[in-house]
């Protein structure tokens, strides 16, 4: 015998009822009227599934119908009886905190499994089949904060080097981009590349270099990282890690973050697979070019001297880690150009450019539209 | 803590009848892990089932006078619920983005942000306010009897458009009129049974209150308004009646403040995994500072339920479900 509540559907008054187990259902005994007997299979348990909480049955067919029991035994005891009611074993019950432990486990191995080995091949699926347009559209709408229009040096001199660099390095390629180089005016000694095709350099960096097969060098290399997708790779994983915790701080509001396409670029980084797979690319496309190969090494011997006593190189030294293995990766290749190497600009050119950067000169887009 | 020991200042002590609640984080917390691993499983979609399990054992563990509520919503309904918001925002989405992508001019790019805005601001959170509101009474029981809520979403657009615009264009100075509204109409049409709940309140006794909360916002590093939802709390309390009882919050700005600030430091040096205690201390927090005065005959209520979906109201009742998590602030 069990005391519950029973609820009739049809008032808010709780009746006081007897509950006896029998093999074919529950007795509910009434004190002001005759017993009813509820047959298994013909109501469903929804509560007492945990310690604290109540057994309650209520009716299929009978809106509202509903019997509330405190004592969990009920449930063992409806099992003796007829073992195929279906309903809930608090014996179970044992099993719940390894199963949370279990699963506490599982999660932080599925979330380990899917971050860090699944989705990666995933993400350079995409990254490989995404449309260049798409590409481009990313770069443009970051480069406008990363190297804005006031902070350009449009002056004719920089802009024939650096066209003709660029024409060398890609005449003997077939490739879908089409590469904008900006000279940006920064003390910094960095260079980047973003997806699409957009790159800049900075006057603190050409202030150092010492031929044009030097910055050939270093935009073989930053153009390697955009034929081989480095940063739309990176954009997508960004992408996906804040998807994740939109996700899991449960906000739609998320969503802005997710696609807020400067944030993402501006958190780039590039992994040192990536580095060493644009050192070589870029190297290929040096020899494909017949341009000295030196100057890619030495553009480097110019960051590991900057590394060493200027902290300007910081910046471009914490991306592109351990110059020295870079230099070892590429020595091997020095001697590989069959054919004297052809000069990329003549002396008369070089010389002025040489000359107008060390002048500091800078012309602005505003400034020129003056003119 | 079922009966409360206060007494109303002078006169003769009445019952205060309020809600307790009796659940355990650690229980919740095993639902919650459990709920995760599922809905990482399924790709997602175990979500609603454990959504569902949650709120029946938040259900299930609060009581009113001796027995506790029922929670009657499904996963299928949840999970419908939602991809119909989904198809809405795809819909209002991808409208925004083709007249931005494709029409390159300055203008479109302002109406296709618009069209975003004014879509979600203006359709979709008002059918998801009444939505969510009529799905969580009408999925909500005591003692075997629902609660339902009867208002017309079309009466609610009628509220809610000026009272948004207001709002927005006033700069939320003149939210308290459109809060005492919005309240109003939710209140009033809500039932449990055959008892109607009764809401009676007026946006100029918040004016000042809510205007210092703005104004002292940022002086106060954001404290200060702490005490306006504390003072908005009592006075919209001490406006809602139940049949022929009377409601009375006891909340305190200070109390407020605290219990939200631990709440924010327990989920942000737990990473979140705190959660389920916050939820819980969340239940109980609410509950012991809302009492229930008066004289009440709880046994002359009978069932009068309307399903969420019966309500005949043409294209609204296609969105009649809850598919956003909504707090509405009224419970």
């Amino acid at each position: 015998m069990w005391q519950a509540h029973f609820y009739d559907g049809q008032t808010a008054q709780p009746h006081t009822v007897q509950i006896e187990v029998l093999a074919n259902g529950l007795e509910v005994i009434f004190s002001d009227r005759p017993s009813e007997i509820w047959i298994y299979g013909n109501f469903r348990q929804t509560e007492g599934f945990h310690s604290g909480e109540l057994v309650r049955f209520e009716k299929s067919d009978t809106f509202g119908q509903a019997l509330v029991i405190d004592d969990v035994q009920i449930l063992e005891v409806i099992r003796e009886r007829d073992s195929a009611s279906g309903f809930h074993n608090p014996r179970l019950r044992r099993y719940r905190v390894p199963l949370v432990g279990f699963s506490l486990v599982s999660i932080v191995f599925i979330v380990w499994l899917l971050y860090g080995h699944i989705l990666p091949v995933f993400i350079d699926g995409i990254a490989h089949i995404a449309p260049v347009a798409w590409e481009e559209s990313l770069g443009r709408s970051v480069v406008a904060y990363i190297a804005p229009k006031e902070n350009r040096c449009q002056d004719e001199i920089y802009t024939e080097v650096f066209n003709e660099i660029g024409a060398r390095l890609t005449a003997p390629t077939n490739l879908p981009y089409t590469f904008r180089i900006y000279v940006v005016k920064n003390a910094q000694v960095n260079a980047f590349a973003l997806p699409g095709g957009y790159m800049a350099i900075t006057t603190g960096f050409l202030k150092r270099v010492k031929s044009a097969e030097q910055i050939a060098g270093v935009i073989a290399h930053e153009m390697q990282h955009v034929v081989q997708r480095h940063g739309t790779r990176a954009v997508l994983r960004e992408m996906s890690t804040r998807a994740l915790i939109a996700a899991i701080s449960g906000g739609g509001e998320g969503l802005d973050y997710v696609l807020d396409g400067a944030a993402l670029v501006g958190a780039l980084r590039f992994s040192r697979d990536h580095e060493s797979s644009a050192d070589i690319g870029g190297m290929k496309m040096i020899l494909d070019a017949k341009i000295d190969p030196k100057g890619m090494v030495e553009a480097f011997e110019i960051l590991l001297e900057i590394t060493g006593d200027m902290p300007d190189g910081l910046v471009y030294a914490s991306t592109h880690p351990l110059t020295k293995n870079r230099i070892r990766l590429l020595s091997p290749y020095l001697d590989s150009l069959k054919v004297d190497p052809i000069p990329i600009v003549s002396d008369s050119n070089w010389t002025r450019f040489a000359q107008a950067i060390r002048a500091g000169q800078c012309l602005r887009a505003d400034e020129q539209e003056g003119q | 803590m079922a009966e409360s020991t206060e007494q109303p200042l002078g006169g003769e002590p009445t019952t205060a009848r309020q809600l307790s609640f009796y659940g355990q984080g650690g229980s919740l917390f095993g639902i919650h892990i459990v709920n995760i691993l599922l809905a990482i499983i399924t790709l997602g979609i175990y979500y609603f089932w454990g959504k569902v399990r949650v709120r029946n054992y938040m259900h299930s563990q609060t009581e009113f006078e001796g027995d506790r509520f029922a929670y009657h919503g499904t996963g299928k309904e949840l999970f419908f619920g939602w991809l119909k918001a989904m198809v809405f925002l795809i819909v209002i989405g991808g409208l925004s983005f083709g007249i931005q992508l494709f029409g390159k001019s300055f203008t479109s790019q302002i109406i296709g942000t618009l069209i975003l805005y004014v879509g979600i601001l203006f359709l979709l959170f008002p059918v998801a306010i009444v939505g969510a509101w009529r799905f969580k009474l009408s999925r909500t029981s005591w003692r075997g009897i629902r609660f339902s809520f009867r208002g017309h979403t079309r009466e609610f657009f009628r509220i809610y458009f000026p009272g948004m615009f207001l709002t927005l264009i006033t700069l939320g100075f003149y939210s308290p009129y459109f809060e005492v509204r919005l309240r109003k109409f939710l209140v009033n049409q809500s039932y449990f049974g055959s008892a109607q709940f009764h809401f009676d309140g007026d946006g100029r006794d918040l004016f000042w209150g809510n205007f210092w909360a703005i104004v002292l916002a940022i002086p106060t590093l954001g404290i200060y308004p702490f005490w306006y939802a504390a003072t908005r709390h009592r006075y919209f309390w001490s406006r809602t009646t139940f049949s022929t009882a009377q409601f009375r919050s006891t909340m305190l700005g200070g109390d407020l403040f605290v219990f939200q600030l631990v709440n924010g430091l327990l989920l942000i040096f737990t990473l979140g995994l705190a959660q389920p205690w916050v939820l819980v201390r969340s239940a109980r927090f609410t509950f012991e500072r809302i009492l229930l005065e008066g004289d009440l005959d709880l046994d002359v209520i009978e069932q009068d339920a309307r399903d969420a979906s019966a309500t005949g109201e043409g294209i609204t009742d296609f969105l009649d479900t809850e598919f956003l998590d909504i707090d509405l602030g009224l419970l």
